[in-house]
């Protein structure tokens, strides 16, 4: 079963790799993308995935910061999560320049009025905050492991652990595993700040555009803060119900989080519907007619299927049975998702289609000026293939490392560490 | 213009001094010399090049707004203001300053800098059209500018909107930021792809900014954001942008708003005025006359 | 920096040097870099020359870079971008010339993939439409060799007038003549007669001129009838005179039956009935006789029939011409005080009604209204324009006694260019006078510009040989026997005279060697004859040691201007402009070239079997009016984007406009259930096409209308299947004084799909 797995990602993450060649030799034409409608699937996926870590680390925070106990069974995968889904966005975005080579322009280069700017170099020490924190995290289980890997393996984890080594002495464990706890607070509370601005930053960074009606209130960074932390609620119901074997699952977490998982829907959809009702209740074209078009225009089936019936209906439904499995609980996670990157893209690209100034679209001929955009069959190659490298990395990061379980109990020095296969 | 009340002698005169000051306006231009006009004047007519006559009116529109751009030039750049004029009034939707742009920058598929709307309005009979040519704003205020993470694109002293190609990652938010549609995206496609060669003329050079640049491979700027930019690489070398001096109604304008007693002054001066989108508080620097 | 640049001659160098300096010196602080170049080590030299884009010809400078075309830049010594009288000249000139957008993509004509490069032959005998003809490339020699072989028969057989040529009307035209005379065939035809031919023969019967030009910059009122200058774009000074008339406050009244470009400038429109302009100008006339605001002293001294011709109006009253054109018979007579009162005025009209068939008539009412004002070869007035006459050719022979294919001796003010209409019609119908074997096609795609398609493909096909000179396998080329690659304008010579009220000369040079070394059209008939070995009238072979270039040169020298050929080229822009400024009142020192040697109201009653009806202008309605199962009028107009249907596979050009839709007033799409982008049939009695619908409120209910050109199904991938063509409706319709191609009398009906 596993094998097979592996050999599915391994295969499409090698048409991603292709994918990504051809893209950096062909350049942005072989997208369906036009000067008008310039930012498409791929950014559409950057936001998700962005908002996927920034979701996925708050909820770590729960853990680490505030000590919810009751969730502390997906502490470390949340951050494992975090730190992927960081690493996808990052890989989106780089994809998606109209010159990739030049992505360390922008941290060398700077501009303090660019909320893009400061997104960026926040990403950076967001990454570094989930880092430090896996480091701390794991540095125990992954110093044992060094001891009973062989070959490769074993260089890669001594690689990860940087050196750390379970000390002698239980004295000194204890020290250490405090030292842990002080740090993963510390982290914690830096992080909150950052992932809140990493995100609700993605989200102004829409928000300042004066140019498109639909982005440009303030409630496009609250609104992307909550969809990011559905998503991570979503992510982590759908992982802990798919991963942890029945037997061993904490069926009252995974209620909890369930529950927390309908709390932020209501209040995603609340800001929906907030946003959404007073933009329809006026006339101005740029903001009445995008929220129309996007509704019960040409597709529909987005808004209402996507962001309402998978993003919010059938999550709340399938996770407010009493009796409710474990799978319903995992599929109510898939179908946030799916409906949460049917979210993104309705907040990304409809803005798009209404021409700035009346007349414009008749101007000039041209497919590469169009207000019009379907993406074609190499964007989606191209992200299913790269979602694929990132899952299998994620995949053998879960494979490879003690992240489903908690340990229990002291370890004696010398011991062997009970290498428990997270699947 | 008048009727020929001048007997035909006085008017051959008139004829001949009106061409000679032409030609010695022309001299007085520091690019363009008429050598080969006054050695044929100088052949035929055996006599000198005459200062310019007085009653022969300097003030013709594309004169003037070159005579200015000259003074301007002379002046440190943070203390010129360019701004463009376009009489809706006169603007006949030719498309001329569309191609001509497009030629003098060798613009490929996909990129315009100055497309040109017409509208339709009203209801029969009672119906008129309107034609509104739209370069870049240039604004004082850039949504552009602002967003760029790593200011690629940026407002010179001058005025003029500018992008810097080496700089500029291809991340496309200032296309989407700008109020007015006016930026493209170098997508890397030519004309005449695949027909089965792409044509020589699509390789030449093109000298925006200054900067030479052949579109080839992946070099800017392919990949860029690109935009009108008011023919930097002419005013450089004091020519009128080319959509100024290709516009068969005479409809645009271009000049130094810092110069009170400039054409371009003196034409926002009036109640027809008005920019696009001025809510915005983008505050462009293109006028229209409507 | 400070380097003169020669005007004709440039290097790069300088230009190069003096950017980066300017560059440094304006760019002082800033962040932005400014890259100082190493001198850059191209030629690049500044080449005069006329465009050819369009048959307007404006003046162009072409930038060739190592060979290359670069750039095109408006010349601003060629008069045509700037004016069109000499005392506007050297005021205009400053505002340097002007070029419109099809000249802009020039370039691209030139280096269009989709060209000719080699003489091609026909090896599937079957012809057709939809029929690949299977061609094989063959050598220049070959090809001659081919067309030496079935031209000799006809000779043989003596029976030269078998061949026919058609041809653009501005490409080689003296040289095709005299190859014609040489050859012995009559049936030289050009362009015109499918194009103007009814309003030069209006202008004639009224003026004694082919071509007058109003003098618009500096006139006080202009009543335009179906004209559209300001998109129509024939010379590119046009836009500037008439707002340079309008700033200097004259006022601008246009006559339409659509809302045009134009109209959009003018202080007042005036919707009308297709071919209704006649009545309107007739009743314009009767107020201005009833008001006695006619110029008396010039009617009374210059002009012929003014009495017969006020008889005629007597009843010809404003409300008479309401019910008739749709113009309120108030607003009428506002016109003709308006226009008669605010003089200088010019009223005009061109091929909007002169494409119907009542067009000669009613032009001639139009032109008119000038001449009772006595607004003629005034400023601000109506020109008497006279083209500048070249010399004499050098060919010596005498034109052949055969008679014209066409018969055009039937028509009483029939265009020199021939009779296409009937040619064809004749053709297809073999009821010609005899029969005719070969054809040449010279940059003319007859199947596209020609009424009533099938047809004249029909007729095509009956012909035994055909020889197709064109840059592009089009639509006519396809029914071709062999294709002679031809030249773009930027690869040949020739010389223009045409467009403004002055004398002038202009070059057209080769900016670069021929692509693909090919003749110039002119040259191919200069070939073809002396291998025919034709000889002139003293028995010599014509052209045997003169090249197209020598026969320009003997003609300029000829010519009042009196120059070489090289003296030309040498001349600031390639441009020679008569020292002579514009004149006046002509008619005051030269006779009148009409036959009564007056300006005629009427035609003399002995004139040329000519029926009754068109010796005063009388108003006829046109032949073809809309019925219940066609009840709309279908009318076509050029726009600046496009010339004829040669430009749609430009890149440039298709970015601005690649397709034409059929625009319709959204009141009458409604009544009929039609939606804004619908794709329709059109169907008249003669055809059926599709078309996309477009709403504009500024058509006329009853009416109509698209852009001409479209519809190709062969040319190139730009323009391959995009848009339809109106001659797939119509018939062979002729104007029965003019010989002219009647495009704009169709009627269609509208289905759904």
């Amino acid at each position: 079963m596993k094998r097979l797995y592996f050999f599915i990602i391994g295969a499409f993450s090698l048409v991603g790799l292709w994918a990504i060649y051809y893209r950096l030799t062909e350049g942005l034409k072989m997208t369906a993308l036009t000067s008008n409608v310039s930012w498409g699937l791929w950014v559409v996926f950057y936001i998700f995935f962005i908002g996927l870590s920034a979701g996925s680390f708050l909820l770590s925070t729960m853990v680490y910061v505030f000590n919810m106990k009751q969730y502390e069974k997906i502490g470390k995968v949340a951050l494992l999560s975090a730190f992927f889904s960081l690493v996808a966005g990052l890989m989106f975005i780089f994809i998606d320049l109209g010159h990739p080579e030049r992505f360390w322009h922008a941290l060398v280069y700077r501009q303090p009025t660019s909320i893009l700017s400061w997104e960026i170099h926040f990403y950076l020490i967001y990454m570094l905050i989930i880092v430090a924190e896996l480091w701390f995290l794991l540095r125990e289980d992954i110093s044992r492991l060094v001891i009973k890997a062989k070959g490769f393996k074993k260089f890669v984890f001594k690689l990860v652990s940087i050196g750390y080594s379970i000390p002698d002495n239980s004295e000194k464990l204890e020290r250490d595993r405090k030292q842990t706890h002080k740090w993963m607070k510390i982290l914690g509370i830096i992080g909150i700040p950052t992932a809140i601005g990493v995100h609700a930053g993605t989200g102004s960074l829409f928000g300042v555009i004066v140019a498109k009606h639909m982005w440009n209130s303030g409630l496009t960074p609250i609104l992307f803060l909550v969809s990011a932390l559905v998503s991570g609620a979503a992510l982590m119901l759908l992982l802990y119900a798919l991963l942890v074997p029945k037997e061993k699952q904490d069926n009252t977490m995974l209620k909890s989080l369930g529950g927390l998982l309908i709390l932020f829907i209501a209040v995603d959809l609340l800001i929906v519907a907030a946003k959404y009702l007073v933009g329809l209740y006026n006339y101005v074209p740029d903001e009445r007619q995008v929220l129309l078009n996007m509704m019960f225009g040409e597709r529909w089936y987005i808004f209402w299927v996507g962001q309402i019936m998978l993003g919010a209906i059938i999550p709340i439904l399938l996770l407010s049975i009493k009796k409710g499995s474990s799978t319903l609980k995992a599929l109510a996670g898939l179908s946030t998702i799916l409906g949460i990157f049917c979210v993104r893209w309705n907040l990304v690209v409809p803005a798009y289609l209404e021409s700035p100034m009346p007349g414009l679209e008749t101007a000039f001929v041209h497919d590469r000026l169009l207000f019009e955009y379907t993406p074609n069959l190499f964007e989606w190659i191209t992200s299913l293939g790269l979602i694929s490298i990132v899952i299998l990395l994620f995949s053998l990061a879960l494979n490879s490392l003690p992240i489903m379980e908690t340990k229990e109990g002291k370890e004696d020095n010398g011991e062997t560490a009970d290498g428990v296969q997270a699947i | 213009m008048g009727s020929n009340k001048e007997p035909n002698q006085g008017r051959k005169e008139f004829i001949k001094k009106g061409l000679l000051a032409g030609g010695g306006l022309l001299v007085a231009s520091e690019l363009i010399k008429w050598k080969p006009m006054i050695e044929a004047v100088k052949a035929t007519q055996h006599t000198e090049v005459l200062p310019l006559v007085e009653t022969v009116s300097t003030e013709d529109v594309v004169i003037r707004m070159q005579k200015e751009l000259h003074e301007a030039l002379k002046k440190p750049v943070e203390e010129i203001h360019w701004i463009m004029v376009i009489d809706q009034k006169k603007c006949v939707a030719c498309d001329a300053c569309t191609v001509g742009c497009s030629a003098e920058n060798g613009l490929p598929p996909g990129v315009v800098y100055r497309p040109v709307i017409k509208e339709e309005i009203g209801t029969y009979p009672n119906v008129s059209r309107r034609f509104t040519p739209r370069p870049c704003m240039h604004c004082e205020n850039p949504p552009c500018t602002q967003v760029c993470p790593i200011g690629a694109t940026y407002k010179r002293p001058d005025g003029i909107v500018s992008i810097d190609y080496d700089k500029c990652l291809g991340c496309r938010y200032c296309l989407s930021a700008c109020p007015y549609g006016a930026r493209s995206f170098d997508w890397g496609e030519y004309h005449t792809e695949n027909t089965p060669e792409v044509m020589p003329y699509e390789l030449e050079p093109t000298f925006e900014y200054g900067d030479e640049k052949v579109r080839k491979g992946n070099k800017s700027p392919i990949g860029n954001a690109r935009k009108c930019h008011f023919c930097i690489h002419r005013l450089q070398n004091g020519m009128l942008p080319t959509c100024v001096t290709t516009c068969i109604g005479r409809a645009t304008y271009f000049g130094d708003l810092n110069n009170p007693n400039g054409l371009v002054a003196s034409l926002i001066g009036s109640p027809r005025v008005k920019r696009l989108k001025e809510k915005l508080g983008t505050k462009p620097s293109v006028y229209y006359l409507t | 920096m400070k380097k003169p640049l020669d005007f004709l001659k440039c290097t790069r160098r300088g230009f190069i040097a003096g950017t980066a300096t300017i560059g440094v010196s304006l760019l002082n602080g800033k962040s932005m870099k400014s890259v100082a170049h190493d001198l850059l080590n191209f030629e690049e030299i500044k080449i005069p020359t006329c465009c050819h884009m369009c048959g307007g010809g404006t003046g162009v400078i072409a930038t060739v870079r190592d060979g290359v075309v670069a750039k095109l830049e408006p010349n601003k010594y060629n008069p045509i971008g700037v004016c069109n009288t000499s005392l506007n000249f050297t005021e205009n000139q400053k505002d340097g010339a002007a070029m419109c957008p099809k000249g802009l993509s020039g370039i691209m004509a030139l280096y269009d993939p989709d060209r000719v490069k080699k003489p091609l032959l026909r090896t599937n005998p079957e012809k057709g439409i939809n029929v690949d003809p299977k061609w094989r490339e063959i050598t220049w020699d070959e090809a001659f060799d081919i067309i030496v072989r079935e031209l000799k028969k006809l000779i043989n057989e003596d029976r030269p007038e078998a061949l026919i040529t058609f041809s653009e009307n501005s490409l080689a035209t003296s040289i095709q003549r005299d190859f014609g005379n040489l050859f012995g065939t009559p049936n030289i035809s050009f362009h015109t007669n499918i194009c103007s031919a009814t309003r030069k023969a209006a202008t004639m019967a009224v003026f004694g001129v082919d071509e007058p030009l109003g003098d618009y910059q500096n006139s006080k009122y202009m009543l335009i009838f179906g004209w559209n200058p300001l998109s129509a774009v024939k010379w590119s000074h046009l836009p500037q005179i008439l707002l340079n008339g309008k700033s200097n406050g004259s006022k601008l009244v246009i006559i339409d039956p659509r809302y045009s470009e134009t109209a959009a400038k003018a202080d007042l429109w005036y919707p009308i009935i297709p071919g209704t302009d006649g009545a309107l100008a007739l009743a314009m006339s009767h107020v201005i006789i009833e008001e006695n605001l006619y110029n008396q002293e010039f009617i009374e001294n210059w002009t012929f029939g003014f009495d017969e011709y006020k008889k005629y109006l007597k009843d010809k009253t404003p409300e008479w011409a309401e019910k008739i054109c749709g113009v309120s018979a108030k607003d009428i007579k506002s016109l003709a005080i308006e226009f008669a009162t605010n003089q200088p005025s010019i009223a005009d009209a061109w091929i909007g009604p002169g494409q119907q068939s009542n067009g000669f008539n009613s032009i001639r009412a139009v032109l008119l209204l000038n001449v009772l004002v006595g607004s003629v070869d005034e400023p601000g007035g109506m020109m008497m324009t006279e083209e500048f006459k070249l010399g004499e050719s050098p060919i010596r022979i005498s034109p052949p006694k055969k008679k014209r294919f066409d018969g055009k001796e039937k028509f009483p003010f029939g265009h020199n260019s021939g009779v296409y209409v009937e040619t064809f019609r004749q053709l297809f119908e073999e009821n010609g006078p005899y029969k005719l074997d070969v054809a040449f096609i010279t940059m003319s795609n007859l199947v596209l510009s020609m009424p009533n398609t099938s047809q004249v493909v029909e007729g095509l096909k009956k012909l035994k040989f055909i020889v197709v000179n064109d840059n592009y396998l089009n639509e006519t080329s396809n029914l071709a026997d062999i294709v002679i690659p031809g030249t773009t304008y930027l690869e040949r010579f020739g010389l223009v005279t045409r467009g403004i009220n002055w004398e002038y000369v202009a070059l057209r040079q080769p900016v670069i060697k021929p692509l693909f070394n090919q003749y110039s059209e002119a040259e191919f008939f200069i070939e073809l004859a002396k291998r025919l070995e034709l000889k002139d009238q003293s028995g010599q072979v014509a052209f045997s040691n003169i090249r197209y270039e020598d026969y320009l040169d003997i003609r300029l020298q000829r010519s009042k201007a009196n120059i070489t050929l090289d003296e030309l080229k040498e001349a600031p822009g390639g441009v020679w402009t008569s020292p002579e400024s514009t004149e006046y009142r002509r008619y005051e020192k030269t006779v009148i070239k009409t036959e009564t040697k007056k300006f005629q109201f009427s035609l003399s009653n002995s004139s040329k079997n000519i029926s009754l009806n068109y010796i005063l202008p009388e108003y006829q309605q046109r032949r073809w009016l809309p019925d219940k199962k066609y009840p709309y009028y279908l009318i076509s107009w050029k726009h600046i984007t496009h010339t004829h249907s040669r430009t749609q596979n430009n890149p440039y050009l298709s970015e601005l406009k690649d397709q034409n839709y059929l625009y319709i007033n959204p009141m009458t799409a409604n009544s009929l259930g039609f939606k804004d982008g619908e794709l329709v049939g059109v169907i008249s009695p003669f055809g059926e096409t599709k078309a996309q619908l477009r709403f504009s409120p500024g058509m006329h209910p009853e009416v109509l209308g698209t852009e001409w050109g479209f519809g190709h199904w062969a040319f190139g991938d730009y323009a391959r299947e995009k848009g339809f063509a109106v001659n797939q409706l119509n018939k062979f319709l002729v104007d029965e004084v003019t010989g002219q191609a009647l495009h704009k009398e169709i009627c269609v009906n509208i289905r759904k799909i």
